[in-house]
């Protein structure tokens, strides 16, 4: 009987997944053939090579990995930090507030994110709206804040807020109150009950809060390029670079694939350690 | 002479915005004692007893513990426990973990929170290889132990119970219901019960609290509340609700309003278990229907 | 998920593939449709309103790259048939589109009369505007500029500036005064010119190590890098720099007309390609080499040579541009004296006589790799 069910399942489920093999897995089959291309070829016809991933560590394109995941990290951890205890107000003592925060979070996704950072260019740049008002009022001269690793981590977390807090609010709101009330009662006191009962069983939310953020300020390069005037080089500059200027294909395939192994790993990794069923709220 | 007052509520009243749950409640728990409370659903037992472990406030009035003041003290400041109607077991964590739970907080070490937790499994005849186990991979009858091992793992000066039986089937009720009532007299401790059943109030307690939409309609020891109040216990026991049903078809409408006479108490009592063994139609295996509705949402695959 | 642009790539490629490996399409119904791929501009309603009212009916679509190698690389991934016009600037053209059959040549004598009509420099017709062996017309030209740096002529004089060329940049006094515009491929033609090379020849081991340094002496010094010229004009406008190392008309020209007088392109007085140091791009459209050809494409191509559309092509958003036929008094009639400031057309004509065209770099895959290495450090 089940296993009748399961093949029907299966059948059903075969065209949808061809499409989804189609629409996502090819071009990644795509750029992992390319990269393996000798440098500045524009077909898939040559003999393999692994040329590119060797340029990778010789010119020292490990530096922009590097940032690339650094600053990730640092926004993604800033971010929780953040919005951490406004998702718990969210999901646990505001009510009705709750709703016009998601709808003020959400309403600045509808601005796109290069017109967004530009606005803070022009509040944060040397005569831009902060240091402006700052000699009009105070009298003090100061540079503008702009062009260094600090801004563009403050941009991150400006752009990639919704990414953290939704998850999280969701997370959270999975939270039983009366747990957590079972535990301060048997004397746990707030510091314990974070860690005991909270941070536990938001994992799941805060895990894909975090992967998200992280996985999309890893990729991301608006903010290093308009906020940051590339103080720091990011890979998805590089990328960029060597598909446009270098016009040199394989070596961004490579380049691509790099960074992509290394964030699947990461998000493979951590969707296997939690549970899933729990924030699509399946939990019994 | 009668013992010491450990508890003691004076003109308790708690709202929530314009609903006034209890209202200008006057009772005194004492020490040792058995404690039952009970009444119609709604009545506000549960709220009472979150104000009694300091998860809320009351509006008006004055809580004390022990003759001092307590109504500031929070949950985590109290010698009270709470055994919830939902359980509120920590899902993430095996049965050995939550039984323990209480004891780590306190800083026991690992070797003697083990043996104190396997004692706990023994006491509540769980086996000891459960410790390791998911508890919510336990059934609901399990996890009603689990839950009672946690709040007596945390030996809490005054215990209370919300419902913690309603979702078992009858006869793990009636065991356990005993069980309790033995460790009541082998722990010493004050007990607060809640239940919605008078008749588990009959069997179990010392004395019996009576609520009534929101405020406290009679307290007394099992024999002052025997005198017969046809129309208290007729709302006590709930519309629909077959106390006394004789054959398939009667309803409970009849049988609650003939209500019962606590002399017959036991007779009846015997009759209807002799039925429920016989299988016979007309009366619920169950005691109420509000715990076949939770044993069936309780269970994780439910 | 990774990066937008990686996956639009590949989906690119993709469909490329798919392209090549399904059927061709019909060949019918193509009369009515075209589809250019060009810089911004061309792509604006002021431009293909005019002619779609034209041609009613058509289907005329035009989409606008970010770079060069950006708009290339759609042609690349095998969007051959989708496209039936590029706009490109000079060396592109000849040297990769047309060898690579990217682009077919256009038809010389329908096109050969309007090169008559442009200013002297672009008669005859423009060299680059044919291919290698000079037989062929590959493009039509139309938008140009001078583009070699810019300075806040209000910090620092525009004699000067041009006197000392790209020297400017590697005064130590100037550190931390200036951006660099990261329009990579331009940046390393005029990195070699600040190394006193000819990136139009090819270069030795010593003249790589010499191009090495300057570059990073480039970086070093910056104070920001991007490849937004609106962020850049901003920071030279409030004084957060007072240069940016590459640009021209093209890049300065949003700021001056907009009353910022003092952002002005220079063209250095002297410079190590024959002397000269400025370097001058010139846009050339050319028809794609599409399977399934529209003869849209060619009266567009004649379309823009009228004096009001050559007028719009010059003023259309973004930036600002002198336009080829402007020897024809016909079209320099609409342009007033604001706009003509803002195009610098009182120094066009000198800027015009010391700059080289845009160029392959020979050595461009190892300058390329040394660039890089440099903007990482
Ligand atoms: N947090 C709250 N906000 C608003 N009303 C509440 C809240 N908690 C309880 N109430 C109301 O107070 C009344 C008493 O509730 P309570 O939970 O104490 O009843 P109960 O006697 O325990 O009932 P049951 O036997 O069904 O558990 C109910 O009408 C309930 O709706
Ligand atoms: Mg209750």
């Amino acid at each position: 009987m089940d296993r009748i069910e399961e093949r029907q399942g299966l059948l059903s489920a075969l065209p949808l997944s061809v499409l989804m093999v189609l629409i996502f897995v090819a071009p990644l089959i795509v750029v992992a053939v390319f990269s393996i291309m000798p440098p500045r070829v524009f077909d898939v016809l040559h003999m393999p090579s692994f040329e590119n991933y060797r340029i990778f560590f010789t010119q020292g394109y490990y530096r922009s990995l590097g940032w690339a995941l650094g600053m990730a990290a640092m926004a993604t951890v800033t971010l929780f930090v953040i919005c951490y205890p406004l998702a718990y107000a969210m999901a646990k003592i505001f009510k009705k507030f709750t709703l016009i925060i998601t709808i003020a979070v959400v309403v600045t996704l509808f601005v796109s994110e290069n017109i967004r950072l530009f606005g803070w260019v022009l509040t944060l740049m040397k005569g831009g709206l902060i240091s402006g008002y700052l000699r009009t009022y105070a009298g003090i001269d100061i540079d503008g804040w702009l062009y260094n690793v600090p801004v563009i981590v403050f941009g991150l977390v400006y752009v990639y807020f919704p990414f953290m807090l939704f998850p999280l609010v969701q997370g959270i709101s999975m939270v039983p109150e009366e747990v957590r009330q079972a535990a301060s009662d048997l004397g746990a006191s707030r510091t314990r009950i974070f860690f005991e009962i909270d941070l536990p069983l938001a994992m799941p939310g805060i895990v894909v809060g975090s992967l998200l953020t992280f996985v999309l300020a890893a990729g991301a390069m608006a903010e290093s390029k308009l906020l940051g005037g590339q103080a720091v080089i990011v890979m998805a500059d590089e990328i960029e670079a060597a598909f446009t200027f270098g016009q040199n294909w394989s070596l961004g395939s490579a380049l691509a694939m790099i960074l992509i192994l290394i964030i699947g790993s990461l998000a493979f990794f951590a969707l296997s350690r939690v549970d899933l069923d729990g924030i699509m709220g399946r939990r019994g | 002479m009668a013992p010491p007052v450990v508890l003691r509520l004076e003109n308790v009243t708690k709202r929530f915005g314009l609903f006034t749950a209890l209202h200008d409640i006057n009772l005194d728990i004492y020490d040792g004692e058995f404690l039952t409370i009970v009444g119609p659903s709604g009545s506000g037992k549960t709220t009472m007893i979150r104000l009694l472990v300091g998860m809320d406030e009351p509006s008006e009035g004055l809580i004390y513990l022990d003759g001092k003041v307590i109504n500031r003290v929070p949950a985590n400041k109290r010698p009270t426990c709470m055994v919830f109607q939902s359980l509120a077991l920590f899902p993430h964590r095996t049965v050995g973990q939550n039984i323990e739970f209480p004891l780590k907080i306190r800083g026991v070490d690992e070797r003697r929170r083990r043996a104190r937790a396997n004692e706990l499994l023994d006491l509540l005849h769980l086996p000891r290889d459960y410790y390791g186990k998911g508890v919510m991979q336990c059934s609901g009858g399990e996890r009603q132990r689990v839950a009672l091992a946690r709040a007596l793992a945390f030996d809490p000066e005054i215990l209370f119970f919300d419902e913690p039986l309603s979702a078992l089937d009858y006869r793990l009720r009636k065991a356990l219901e005993k069980e309790l009532k033995q460790l009541h007299r082998q722990t010493g401790k004050t007990f607060v019960y809640i239940t919605h059943s008078l008749e588990e109030a009959m069997v179990m307690s010392d004395r019996i609290a009576i609520m009534r939409t929101g405020s406290i309609a009679q307290v007394g020891t099992r024999r002052n509340l025997c005198q017969p109040e046809k129309p208290l216990r007729r709302r006590i026991h709930g519309r629909g609700q077959p106390v006394r049903c004789r054959g398939p078809g009667r309803r409970a409408v009849s049988g609650a309003r003939r209500g019962y006479v606590g002399q017959r108490r036991p007779s009846r009592y015997r009759r209807r278990r002799a039925r429920h063994l016989d299988g016979a139609a007309g009366i619920r295996p169950f005691p109420d229907s509000r715990g076949c509705r939770r044993l069936r949402s309780q269970r994780p695959d439910g | 998920m990774v990066n937008r642009r990686t996956f639009l790539k590949g989906t690119a490629a993709v469909a490329g593939l798919a392209a090549l490996a399904g059927p061709r399409r019909s060949w019918a119904g193509r009369e009515n449709e075209l589809n250019i791929l060009c810089w911004e501009g061309y792509n604006t309603d002021d431009v293909l309103g005019p002619f779609r009212a034209k041609h009613p009916g058509s289907r005329v679509r035009a989409e606008s790259g970010t770079s060069d190698p950006d708009m290339i690389n759609k042609l690349r991934a095998g969007e051959v048939n989708v496209w039936d016009l590029i706009n490109v600037n000079q060396p592109w053209a000849r040297n990769q589109l047309y060898p690579e059959g990217l682009i077919k040549p256009l038809n010389r004598a329908r096109f050969e009369p309007y090169f008559d009509l442009m200013l002297p420099e672009f008669q005859g017709p423009y060299p680059l505007a044919l291919d290698e062996s000079g037989k062929e017309l590959i493009g039509m030209v139309q938008r140009f500029g001078p583009f070699s740096f810019v300075v806040n002529t209000d910090k620092i004089s525009r004699q000067m500036a041009e006197d000392q060329g790209y020297k400017l940049f590697l005064d130590p006094k100037m550190k931390g005064r200036y951006g660099v515009l990261t329009y990579d491929n331009w940046n390393i033609m005029h990195m070699c010119m600040a190394a006193d090379l000819n990136p139009f020849a090819p270069l030795g081991e010593s003249d790589f190590a010499k191009f090495s340094k300057v570059a990073k002496a480039i970086f070093d010094g910056a104070k920001l890098l991007t490849d937004d010229l609106v962020g850049m004009n901003t920071a030279l406008i409030n004084g957060e720099i007072d240069a940016y190392f590459t640009g021209g008309t093209y890049t300065a020209s949003p700021a001056r007309f907009d009353g910022q007088t003092q952002v002005r392109g220079i063209t250095p007085k002297s410079g190590p390609v024959n002397g000269k140091g400025g370097v001058v791009w010139v846009e050339v459209t050319s028809a794609v080499n599409n399977p399934d050809p529209t003869p849209l494409a060619e009266d567009f191509l004649e379309f823009v040579q009228q004096p009001e559309i050559c007028k719009v092509v010059a003023f259309a958003e973004g930036t600002y541009n002198p336009v080829t036929q402007m020897a024809n008094p016909k079209v320099m009639a609409l342009f007033d004296k604001d706009e003509l400031d803002a195009i610098q057309w009182d120094s066009l004509p000198e800027e015009m006589e010391r700059s080289v065209d845009y160029q392959i770099v020979v050595d461009y895959n190892r300058l390329n790799e040394l660039y890089n290495a440099a903007k990482r450090s």
